[in-house]
């Protein structure tokens, strides 16, 4: 039997290879009658009595000093109850995933910056005031190109990110020329040079890749009650402990004072992690006024102030041996970071598929993150793999073509067995041959050249083309992650877990975790999340971690809970509890199994009044060992040729997870990424004013993402394979099947065209460009 | 995301004359609502300059009984009130029947939900949709500021490729183009009565603030098409970046008149290109008297972008309409296109 | 180019609209009567409220959402008087005396309707926001398209946005109801 090793600490699980009862099932997820049925209460649902209206005041320039504010008419307008700017709170610090920020700077660094906040009775007073708050600016210069901002002349930008040695993910030091931090993170190993001498053939390409916009259905909306002491956020946030965290530290409140609740959320994707500016401001006036304060975000609003996922350039150059190995990688990737960013984390992220996903001797990349003024760029869906998986599987393609390879040949002779290449480390589980092979053989890769026939005519080209990729999601744990389980004397078991379902079915997850391992029914466990007044600290369901980081810390609960119920159960069985078995809602005794009680029976010997409560928590991952997921995709695409337009036909998408848990919630997360995946290589365009710094589209028109007619055929294969880190083997998918959508597509337009992208959104102009039917 | 339309006073006009009324006793304080689609999204970001005052009174003319109706009279033509909406036409069997173009071009608009709720009428007056203009930061010269800012900014999408004038937004409608190909007059009321405006006389050039010659206080009540001949083909075409919800980047209405496999007569419209539906003449001359035949096609094709002067980012228009064109008149002419 | 028309409108306002005796002004606030699922609502409301602020502030009528306000997500979708449209978009004030529904008026009790029970079976919803909408649009499909084509059910959704892209299992959910392919 296979030894699970869950980083846990107490009871060990059950093992891994038995019989599963829940696990591996479709079950529907907990929380759908709700949904389906318009009950389920998101943030902006919520009014609570006297509950005032906040708005911001934001900054209409790129750069300027604020040499003044007055504010005196706006607290004079009848109706107002709170009035907030640097003339209160010239110094204060708020928290975004723990990295400071100024509130309200002196220097205002992007259009639509915060300058002053307003509570007010209702929205018309509120907007009234906004008119009447008066702000002296002396504009300066403002930097928006990247490169440009990199140059010692430039401007120098004054970030929201405040460095502070206390915060681990905070800058160390204020930029220097621009340059996050005042220096670049570069990965070297082997002998660039040589590796180029070695090398048949050396291509060197630039690509680019735009923002992207989370785009959530729901914009950011809190209603924010303080009663004098304490304070409950109902929020639409990712993390409910993060949030807490953000917010009691920005208001000097502790943190068990400020109660964070997320019942329900419109969409997160990364962009709701941890506290937002805008929660700060309106926080901060319900404690002032001494009244509930709603805030709700307008649509232009949430497209200028929310973190989005950073535009990028990289310069690349490869080299390869005439039989496909790789010799040389070098390169520089330039990332805007606008005024902010939660960049600590993503430190070499940018550059890590390009130095990990093959094996290459020599490397030198090198990842340059500058601010700018242009809005606050963060986590998002694969925030950085999506795009440093872009610019080295499209890069790989190309190398094929030069050297007359097939590209799947070229992936499966460079395939990379360690971790990390220098000191030899290994992975977790990598299975990353049997993705590819599963994924192009679903599209029928070996008959590729089917096409070739019919494109000779016409105007509509079809091709195929695919990406391999690594993504993270398998507990990083920097944060503590701890569940409790509870079974009550009637036979209902609850999860208490402090996380936000935000759609993944995370809150179905952990009770299907809870059930297997205590061996009842899931419709008899109840999953209490959201919330942080009965559960302990847990992460924020972003970066793929839930299952990862929670699943174990579940599993931990219900073995220990469960090992609670076996004690009360095992005299009454006449046996020892180790020699009891749960499953299907009844507790055996495992050498003679008609010695049983229902669970039920067994749960009636809890004393009256009493409950078993048994916690579960998982420690980070040894550093010995490497742990990513990987996947492949293979997609086949139409080029009209006239049109510049490209449609994606059919999308094979396989990702290694070690184990599914729920196949219905599992493959809504591959249509999920490949979607908003084909938003991000053929549609989302953002569009700012190069001399102002004006969002020109922030709206869900101009701004594109997909609808239903955008959707290919989406095959999803999940690969299983034992990974005894976690909850039976499962790790993440939530985000790993956007990330290489962009390279797949870009692939299989050269193979149905002929021509090669190398930017982000691929627009039909960018199509008839490079066909070279327009200037 | 609450209350974005400031306090507002609203009545709702039971007769176009009551209509007129209201609009001229409160002046540019006052504008129609019919959809609704366009106009309280203008009002919500606030958009505004000094041509362009935000309304403080609605008029709804919804409510006016005779502005909702599709009549056909065989022999005369099409009446359609203003504020027949555009799910109204796409559906209605006799425009798919008689003037089958109307109906393609009123389904390429925007969302079913946009077109449950939008109108001929605001179809045809619809603001720009260039970004410029649809952000309130930009005084822009169609807001009554003194400068365009696209020419020097960003004009990949919404933008004219025709170099025309002071502005370079496209027009946005999808209908005006096929109403234009079909020879549509728009019937327009104000305080001096009714006056009947063929539609190449309707819209504005990119000099005006503008969009069309409809004066402050005037309605559109009806728009009229005559019957077509019955050698009369026709064909709408559009190209877009998204399955739904997005305006022209090019489009054409080709109405052909054919007799023994000639072209008596042609009409070719573009949309999305220009800041007006813009005909092309001397593509329409190409055809005239020709063969129905692909070369000849082609060669209209290629005479329609023949005035192109494309902006910087937006050239590509200058072969997707081309193409466009021909696709529209191989299809008006029964020919097999290749796509 | 223009001419003008031959008819004449005779403008006399003081006959046309007497205002002394305001039947009908320009008011700022009205009362009105609005059906929703087959009630009827009276209720005063700011002519500037849209039916979707109506619906969710005054009536607390909360399934119905709003994700841009501008016409264009579709996440605020209900049906008016057999079609859908977008409830951001339309005033209170013009909606009186149409017939509304909404997702609140789907289910009978506690019991589901067969669309919705759909929904939940295939997954078609992640985190929910957009689901009233999507569902009100499928409802109205399925009255005029009671067979609809995979063609058909994209089509009739596709003005609702769905970040999360549930719309692969939401049009299998749709095509399973209207072949009869719930049992839940």
């Amino acid at each position: 039997m296979t030894e699970a090793k869950l980083l846990v600490q107490g009871i060990p699980p059950e093992p891994l290879d038995r019989p599963f009862t829940v696990i591996g099932h479709s079950i529907s997820r907990i929380d759908g009658v709700e949904k389906v049925s318009g009950t389920a209460e998101y943030a902006g649902d919520i009014q609570l009595p006297n509950m005032l209206c906040a708005k911001i005041l934001r900054c209409p320039h790129a750069h300027a000093r604020i040499l003044k504010i007055d504010t005196s008419k706006a607290e004079a307008l009848p109706g107002v109850k709170a009035v907030i700017s640097r003339n209160n709170f010239p110094d204060w610090l708020t928290y975004w995933y723990l990295i400071p920020q100024f509130a309200f700077p002196e220097i205002v660094s992007y259009v639509g910056q915060e300058v002053a906040a307003v509570a007010a009775v209702d929205i018309d007073t509120a907007e009234r005031a906004l008119k009447l708050i008066e702000v002296d600016y002396q504009e300066l210069p403002a930097v928006f190109d990247p490169e440009e901002a990199l140059k010692p002349t430039s401007q120098k930008v004054t970030p929201l990110d405040v460095p502070d040695s206390t915060c681990p993910r905070a800058p160390a030091a204020w930029p220097v020329g621009n340059l996050y931090e005042g220096k670049t993170d570069i990965h070297t190993r082997g002998d660039i040079a040589k590796g180029f001498q070695d090398a048949d053939v050396v291509i060197e390409e630039v690509y680019n890749t735009s923002y992207q916009f989370h785009a959530t259905l729901q914009t950011r909306s809190s209603v924010i009650d303080w009663d004098g002491e304490n304070m409950t956020v109902h929020d639409s946030c990712q993390g409910v402990w993060q949030v807490s965290q953000d917010i009691a530290k920005s208001l000097g409140l502790p943190m068990e004072k400020v109660r964070v609740v997320v019942k329900y959320q419109g969409g997160g994707f990364g962009s709701k992690a941890g506290a937002q500016r805008y929660l700060h401001y309106a926080s901060r006036l319900a404690m002032m006024a001494g009244r509930p304060v709603r805030i709700e975000l307008t649509r232009p609003e949430e497209f200028i102030s929310h973190p989005h996922r950073h535009a990028t350039k990289t310069y690349l150059k490869m080299g390869v041996k005439r039989d496909g190995t790789l010799t040389a990688m070098e390169g520089r990737s330039i990332l805007n970071l606008g005024v902010g960013s939660t960049y600590g984390n993503q430190k070499e992220k940018l550059i890590e598929t390009a130095f990990e996903l093959y094996e290459c001797p020599n490397v030198k990349l090198e990842q340059v993150a500058v601010y700018t003024n242009t809005p606050l760029t963060g986590y998002m869906r694969s925030v950085m793999r999506a795009i440093g998986d872009f610019f080295l599987e499209a890069h790989m393609d190309r190398l094929a073509v030069e050297i007359g390879m097939d590209p799947l040949d070229l992936r499966m002779k460079n395939y990379a067995v360690f971790g990390d290449q220098v000191k030899k480390l290994p992975y977790s589980a990598k299975n990353l041959d049997k993705c590819m092979k599963i994924s192009t053989d679903a599209i029928d890769w070996k008959h590729r050249d089917r096409f070739v026939e019919d494109n000779k005519n016409g105007p509509i080209k079809r091709g195929i083309g695919m990406a391999s990729y690594m993504y993270d999601g398998v507990g990083m744990a920097p944060f503590k992650a701890s569940a409790d389980v509870v079974i009550k004397r009637n036979g209902t078991v609850e999860v208490l877990a402090g996380v936000v379902d935000i759609g993944g079915g995370q809150a179905t997850m952990m009770a299907m975790l809870a059930a297997e391992e205590l061996g009842v029914n899931v419709n008899s466990v109840k999953t209490v999340w959201g919330d942080t007044g009965p559960t302990q600290f847990a992460p924020g369901t972003h970066a793929s971690r839930m299952t990862a980081e929670m699943g174990p810390a579940v599993v931990q609960a219900a073995a220990n809970a469960r090992k609670k119920l076996f004690e009360l159960t095992a005299q009454r069985l006449s046996a020892e509890p180790i020699e009891l078995r749960s499953a299907l809602g009844k507790i055996q005794v495992s050498r003679d199994q008609q010695r049983s009680m229902s669970f039920e029976e067994a749960c009636q010997l809890i004393p009256d009044g009493e409950e078993i409560r048994a916690s579960g928590s998982r420690k980070p991952n040894p550093k010995d060992i490497v742990f990513h997921t990987f996947g492949s995709q293979a997609c086949e695409v139409e080029v009209n040729t006239d049109t510049g337009a490209v449609r994606v036909l059919r999308v094979a998408s396989a990702h290694e997870l070690g184990k599914v848990l729920n196949p219905k919630l599992v493959d809504s997360q591959h249509y999920g990424g490949i979607i908003m995946g084909i938003g991000y290589t053929l549609l989302e365009d953002p569009e700012f004013d190069s001399k102002t710094g004006i969002m020109l589209n922030p709206d869900l028109h101009q701004y594109r993402i997909p609808t239903s007619l955008e959707v290919p055929e989406i095959l999803p294969f999940n690969i299983e394979a034992p990974d005894p880190f976690f909850a039976y083997s499962a790790k993440a998918v939530g985000e790993a099947p956007i990330v290489p959508v962009a390279p797949s597509v870009r692939n299989a337009i050269y193979h149905a065209a002929g021509i090669w992208i190398n930017s982000l959104p691929i627009t039909p102009d960018a199509v008839l460009k490079a066909l070279g039917k327009s200037k | 995301m609450l209350y974005e339309i400031p306090q507002i006073e609203h009545v709702n006009a039971r007769s176009t004359e009551e209509a007129i009324y209201w609009l001229s006793r409160y002046g540019d304080k006052a504008k129609v609502i019919a959809g609704g689609t366009d106009l309280l999204s203008l009002i919500k970001d606030k958009i505004n300059g000094p041509q362009m005052p935000i309304p403080e009174v609605l008029i709804n003319i919804k409510t006016i009984p005779e502005m909702d109706r599709i009549d056909y009279s065989p022999g005369k033509g099409l009446s359609i009130g203003a504020t027949t909406t555009l799910y109204d036409i796409e559906s209605s069997n006799e425009v798919r029947e008689k003037f089958g173009m109307l109906a393609d071009a009123a389904h390429e608009v925007a969302t079913n939900q946009i077109r449950n709720m939008g109108t001929i009428g605001g179809n045809l007056v619809q603001r720009p949709w260039c970004w410029y203009f649809r952000v309130p930061q930009f005084n822009c010269y169609k807001k009554g500021g003194p400068q365009c800012y696209a020419i020097s900014g960003s004009h990949k999408y919404y933008f004219s490729m025709l170099g025309l004038g002071v502005c370079v937004m496209a027009h946005p409608s999808d209908t005006a183009p096929a109403l234009m190909a079909l020879g549509a007059e728009i019937v327009v009321a104000g305080e001096s009565g009714q006056r009947r405006v063929p539609i190449d006389g309707f819209f504005l050039g990119p000099q005006e603030v503008f969009e069309t010659v409809l004066k402050p206080n005037e309605i559109i009540t009806e728009v009229f098409i005559p019957e077509q001949p019955p050698n009369t083909r026709g064909s709408f075409l559009k190209s877009r970046l998204r399955g739904t919800w997005d305006f022209a980047l090019s489009s054409v209405a080709a109405r052909l008149q054919i007799t023994n496999g000639s072209y008596d007569d042609a009409k070719i419209i573009l949309g999305g290109v220009a800041p007006f539906p813009f005909r092309v003449p001397l593509a329409e001359d190409a055809l005239r008297g020709k063969r129905v035949d692909e070369e000849v096609i082609s060669l209209a094709a290629a005479v329609a972008v023949k005035r192109a002067h494309p902006l910087a980012q937006n050239g590509y228009k200058v072969p997707l309409t081309q193409n466009l064109v021909k696709r529209a008149l191989m299809s008006a002419s029964g020919l097999e296109a290749e796509v | 180019m223009t001419s003008i028309g031959e008819l004449r409108l005779h403008m006399e306002p003081k006959t046309l609209v007497d205002e002394n005796r305001h039947q009908n002004q320009p008011r700022r606030v009205r009362r009105i009567v609005l059906s929703i699922n087959g009630d009827s609502h009276s209720i005063e409301v700011d002519a500037r409220s849209t039916l979707a602020e109506v619906l969710r502030e005054n009536l607390r009528m909360t399934g119905t959402k709003l994700g841009c306000n501008r016409s264009e997500c579709g996440t605020c979708t209900l049906i008016m008087d057999g079609r859908t449209v977008f409830s951001c978009t339309i005033l209170a004030v013009e909606a009186e005396g149409k017939c509304i529904e909404t997702i609140e008026g789907l289910a009978s009790g506690s019991d589901l309707n067969p669309l919705q029970k759909a929904f939940i079976k295939n997954d078609a919803l992640q985190c929910g926001y957009c689901i009233p909408a999507m569902l009100m649009a499928a409802t109205a499909l399925l009255r005029v398209k009671m067979e609809p084509t995979e063609d058909d059910v994209r089509q009739g959704i596709a003005g609702v946005y769905c970040r999360c892209g549930a719309y692969p299992n939401i049009v299998r959910a749709v095509l399973d109801v209207s072949r009869g392919q719930v049992d839940c």
